[in-house]
Formats: C-alpha cells, sequence, structure tokens
C-alpha cells in the first residue's frame, strides 16, 4: 500500500473518531494537508526530552478553589431560551433514534 | 476625536461632551466604515444608546468621585465572550444563533465599571486562525489596506480600534491572537500571564493556553482595564490575584534600571530590512531610556511552533466535542440516527481549518501516537519554560519583533496552513510558557504597521506596562491613525 493510501486510511479512521465525515473530494487536500503538519510535527522528534516531565498544567493554587457546594440548578424557562431542541411536553433534549436497526 | 480612554474620560468629567454624544458618535464611525472593513459582527446600537442616556443621568445626579470608574467609556469585546441578550457566534455557524443566558467574567466586571459595549467584533472561527479568514460571517479587512488581512484570531478587535471604531476592544491569545493582529493593524496588545484574566464565559479552544487581553492605542489603557477586571474569580479556578485596582497603573517600575534581553536566534534570523530596522530603532530607544541590553539564550523557542501545533489541536479536539448538535448551538435537519446527527452536525457547521485541528488533535491524543507526539510536546513545552525561567533570571524583559512580516495579503496563505502557522513564530514561546506579553506599533513599511513584541516573567505586567508607556512617551508610531479607503474590496 502506498503511503498516501496509507495516510489517507489514518485520516479516514481519525475521522471516525472525531466524527467528522471527510467527503471524497477534500480527501486529497485534507491528506496532502495532514502529511505536511505532520512532517512540521516531527521535528519534536529530534529533541532529547529524556528525564523531562510533561507540562500538564500551570499550576493552580488550592486556595483559589472554591466551596464544592451545589448551586440551585438553572430554570428550565432560562435553558428553553439557550436551546431550542428541549421538548416542550417533558423537558427532555429530543435527539433522532439511538440504535438504527436498518443500518 | 478622543484616542485614549484616559482623554474621554477627562471630557465626560469636564462634560466637554456627553456619554451620548460620544457613543453615537462611535456608532457613527462604525456604520460609515464597517461595510468596508467587516471588523463587527453585530452592533448593539440600542442598548449602547441606552446605557449612554444612564451614564449622563447618573454623572447629572452623583458626584464624581460616586461614579462608575469607567462610567460611560466604550469597548468592543470579541465575540467569543458570552454576553446576554446577544449573541456570541465565536465566528462560527455551529453559533450563530447561539444567545448565552450569562456575561463573560471580564464583560461584567467591565460593565459593573460602568463601560458601554458598543457590538461583538469579528474572529477567526472558534479563535483558529491568523488572519481573521476562517470567520463564517467573513473575513475582515486591515484598516491600513484593505487588500490585507489584519491578523487573527482576535482581527476584528484589533481593526476595530485601529479604524477608530472604539478605543479599547477584547481580545483573546491562545497563541498570539492579540499580539499578532495588534502588530498587523498598528494597535497595541497585552495577553497577560495566564490566570490574570477569568476565562469564564470565553468560549474555550486550548484550555492551558487561551487568555484574555485587550487591544488600545495606548498601553495606559489597557492597564485601566487590567485594574478593573483582572484578579481572582470563583467560576475559574486558575485566575490569581491581582494588585488592587490601580495597583498596576500607578506602580512605577522604580530606579531599578531593566534589561531587555535579545534571543541568540535573531541572529539566524532573515527578517525584511525594515522590521530588522524597527527592532533596531527599538531597541536604541529603550537604550537612550537607560535600559541595558544583554544577549539571552531560549534554544528550545525554534520548536515552539511544531510543539503548540500538537498542544492546541489536541485540547481543542476534547473542547469542541461538546458540539454535537444535541443540547444547543447547530443541528443538521438531515440525520436519521443519533450517530449521523452528531457527523452531520459538525461537518455542516465547522469550518476547514477547525475541522483540520480537531483531525490534527485527535490523531495526536489517539492510541498509538499519543506518546511521539502529545506526550513529547508537552516536555518540550517544559524545556521552552525552563529556558525562559533561566532567561529571567539575567534580564527583566526579552524583545522580538511580533511577526516575521508585516500584514500578508487577503487569500495569500488561506491555501497553506504551514505558512500560516509560521507568522506566529514569535509569540508562540511566550504563550506556551504562560508569560505576559505585549505588542505595541514600532514603524513602518510599504504603508503596513510594524509590531515589537516585549514578553516579562510570570505576573511582570508592570515591567511591560511602564516599558510600553515609556516607549510611547518617545515615539509617536502608535499614534498614527489610517486613511481608510472606503470601498468594499
Amino acid at each position: 500500500m502506498s503511503q498516501s493510501k496509507k495516510d489517507e486510511q489514518k485520516l479516514l479512521y481519525t475521522s471516525t473518531l472525531c466524527k467528522l465525515d471527510i467527503q471524497q473530494e477534500d480527501r486529497s487536500s485534507h491528506v496532502n494537508n495532514f502529511e505536511k503538519i505532520l512532517s512540521m510535527i516531527d521535528q519534536l522528534s529530534e529533541v532529547d526530552t529524556s528525564g523531562v516531565e510533561s507540562y500538564r498544567q500551570i499550576t493552580i493554587p488550592l486556595s483559589s478553589l472554591r466551596q464544592d457546594d451545589a448551586p440551585t440548578s438553572l430554570p428550565i424557562d432560562t435553558l428553553k431560551q439557550v436551546s431550542p431542541y428541549l421538548c416542550e411536553s417533558n423537558n427532555l433534549f429530543e435527539v433522532p433514534i439511538v440504535i438504527d436497526e436498518t443500518s | 476625536m478622543y484616542k485614549t480612554l484616559s482623554e474621554i474620560k477627562q471630557a465626560l468629567e469636564s462634560k466637554a461632551v456627553s456619554s451620548l454624544e460620544l457613543i453615537t458618535h462611535y456608532l457613527g464611525v462604525i456604520q460609515q466604515l464597517n461595510p468596508s472593513l467587516n471588523a463587527m459582527i453585530s452592533v448593539h446600537e440600542q442598548a449602547a444608546i441606552e446605557a449612554a442616556k444612564q451614564c449622563d443621568q447618573l454623572r447629572a445626579s452623583r458626584s464624581a468621585d460616586t461614579l462608575p470608574a469607567l462610567c460611560g467609556l466604550p469597548i468592543i469585546h470579541k465575540d467569543i465572550f458570552c454576553t446576554v441578550q446577544s449573541k456570541t457566534t465565536c465566528g462560527s455557524q455551529m453559533l450563530a444563533n447561539f444567545e448565552p443566558h450569562y456575561d463573560a467574567t471580564i464583560v461584567s466586571r467591565l460593565r459593573q465599571a460602568g463601560m458601554i459595549q458598543l457590538g461583538n467584533a469579528n474572529m477567526d472561527e472558534f479563535a483558529m486562525g491568523s488572519s481573521n479568514e476562517t470567520s463564517f460571517f467573513g473575513p475582515c479587512y486591515n484598516p491600513w489596506s484593505l487588500s490585507h488581512v489584519p491578523g487573527g484570531s482576535s482581527g476584528g478587535s484589533a481593526a476595530a480600534v485601529s479604524a477608530g471604531f472604539s478605543p479599547v476592544a477584547s481580545g483573546t491569545d491562545t497563541g498570539g491572537s492579540i499580539r499578532q493582529p495588534a502588530a498587523f493593524c498598528g494597535v497595541t496588545g497585552l495577553k497577560p500571564t495566564y490566570g490574570t484574566l477569568s476565562r469564564y464565559g470565553m468560549v474555550a479552544f486550548a484550555s492551558t493556553l487561551d487568555q484574555a487581553g485587550y487591544f488600545a492605542n495606548d498601553m495606559r489603557d489597557i492597564a485601566l482595564l487590567l485594574d478593573h477586571s483582572a484578579g481572582q474569580d470563583p467560576n475559574d479556578s486558575t485566575t490569581r490575584n491581582y494588585p488592587e485596582p490601580n495597583g498596576i497603573a500607578a506602580e512605577q517600575v522604580g530606579d531599578k534600571p531593566l534589561t531587555i534581553g535579545v534571543p541568540a536566534f535573531m541572529s539566524d534570523h532573515s527578517l525584511p530590512a525594515a522590521i530588522s530596522h524597527a527592532f533596531d530603532e527599538t531597541l536604541a530607544v529603550f537604550k537612550r531610556l537607560g535600559y541595558s541590553v544583554q544577549t539571552v539564550e531560549l534554544p528550545h523557542s525554534q520548536y515552539a511552533v511544531p510543539t503548540y501545533y500538537v498542544i492546541a489541536p489536541a485540547e481543542c479536539s476534547s473542547n469542541l466535542a461538546r458540539y454535537d448538535g444535541v443540547k444547543y448551538g447547530f443541528r443538521s435537519s438531515n440525520s436519521h440516527n443519533l450517530e449521523s446527527l452528531y457527523v452531520n452536525t459538525r461537518t455542516e457547521a465547522f469550518g476547514e481549518e477547525v475541522k483540520r485541528r480537531i483531525l490534527l488533535g485527535t490523531f495526536a491524543l489517539s492510541s498509538g501516537y499519543y506518546d511521539a507526539y502529545y506526550e513529547q510536546a508537552s516536555k518540550v513545552r517544559t524545556l521552552i519554560k525552563r529556558d525562559f525561567e533561566q532567561a529571567f533570571n539575567n534580564v527583566d524583559l526579552i524583545l522580538t519583533p511580533t511577526t516575521p512580516s508585516t500584514a500578508f495579503k487577503v487569500g495569500e496563505k488561506t491555501s497553506d496552513p504551514i505558512a500560516m502557522y509560521q507568522s506566529d513564530l514569535y509569540t508562540l514561546p511566550a504563550s506556551l510558557a504562560g508569560l505576559p506579553a505585549a505588542s505595541f506599533p514600532a514603524g513602518f513599511s510599504e504603508g503596513l504597521p510594524i509590531g515589537m513584541h516585549l514578553a516579562a516573567n510570570r505576573c511582570m505586567e508592570r515591567y511591560l506596562i511602564q516599558s510600553v508607556a515609556r516607549f510611547q512617551q518617545e515615539t509617536d508610531w502608535h499614534l498614527k491613525q489610517p486613511n481608510i479607503e472606503r470601498d468594499t474590496p
């Protein structure tokens, strides 16, 4: 299998993980850009990081954490203004069928 | 018209102008020039006029010392900050109709201080871009040349201040999104230390890097805004303490002679002659002001671009997973089951650059590639931070140009993401290390502004503010104004 075909398969697998559909006509440009970006990122492999710890997050002082109090939930009418997908009758989010036996 | 908040404040206090006259003036400028620039996604005309009338009434009925400190002063917010009673789109189709039910902390703090929001500024979609060309609402154009980009992602905010829509605007900076557009548009921009301004109500892109900040013509205006919006916020546990209001603005550097570091890598970079000249001139001004200069080693900064383009997309792929069409935002109408709802919603509503970064981040975090990409980038980030810690043992500030070129042409880099990413070369290291940094105008090349970039150690905003303010007392680059053509490009 050619490198470009492998890269396309890699891209398509990644797109399923992040719930995006890469249209057939866009695949070659995506693969091309993906290859270029990965090649730039591969420069990182030349850095000796043995014994170096990962930089996860800038230190958060524990004193700045708020109390673990449960505040009152937002009123449902407020949520309805933000979300048009709340069902009037039961206040649940309406979505299409979850398990589609035909597919 | 007035160029700075201090001038406006004085004019309001002396009753030389009313808030209503002032706000009407700025709304008029926006109405006249925004069709050419597309710097605004929404303008809150009625609300701004009502707020101005209230400020005038307040001013008439109360003594000056009991008024909110910034009463009646205008501001434009980047359309990434949640604002009640108006849409917050983040430059995306995904949030084109999203109306938040709360204000972001910086919006509410500045509102409480009396500021009047004129509207929301254009931006790259979800703050991903360096040219403002990825906005769902169309590109914004550079006030100095309508055929050039204003930079990004806070391009609308920078263009708005440059064009005189407002003396100040808010922005956000993940890898240079305040500093790069500030340089391209000839205004001053500051990204404070990570944690100085609350991220509550700011749409998330890359949470360990995202930081709010401000644009103005004059650095002292930015100090004033920080005084009234920075500090700990119970809604953002990463925020830090900040000096009491008026602390930073009034604080003097004192007698300590400051030292500016120039990275050794600068001698290897081939910059356009005009930018090199502006850099040398800037150093000369600081030397005249009593600053000393020495070379510093930042050996791992050369890896800042690849490090950033692993970490930021990885965090973005996680943060943007919430946009699935279930609870709020865009929902595809072509879905036959839940899986297709997710896929179609995201595929239809995200733009190309956002998709590219989500794909890249998902790949970097996926099984088999995590160690080689995300883990390695996180370790290189530690090395970049250590380099700065080492450098700040010997110097107080680090000077580079903000960008390796002046503003590029609209469309010039859209098909080449690597070329686009390289325009953040000088701004990314400070972002990865969580440091405060500022861009300020320092020259022109062929009619386009040149910006210089100062970075300081953590929580040392006062060195930046005082140094840029002193530079601006010695020079007049920040006072230049564009002569905007009134033709749609």
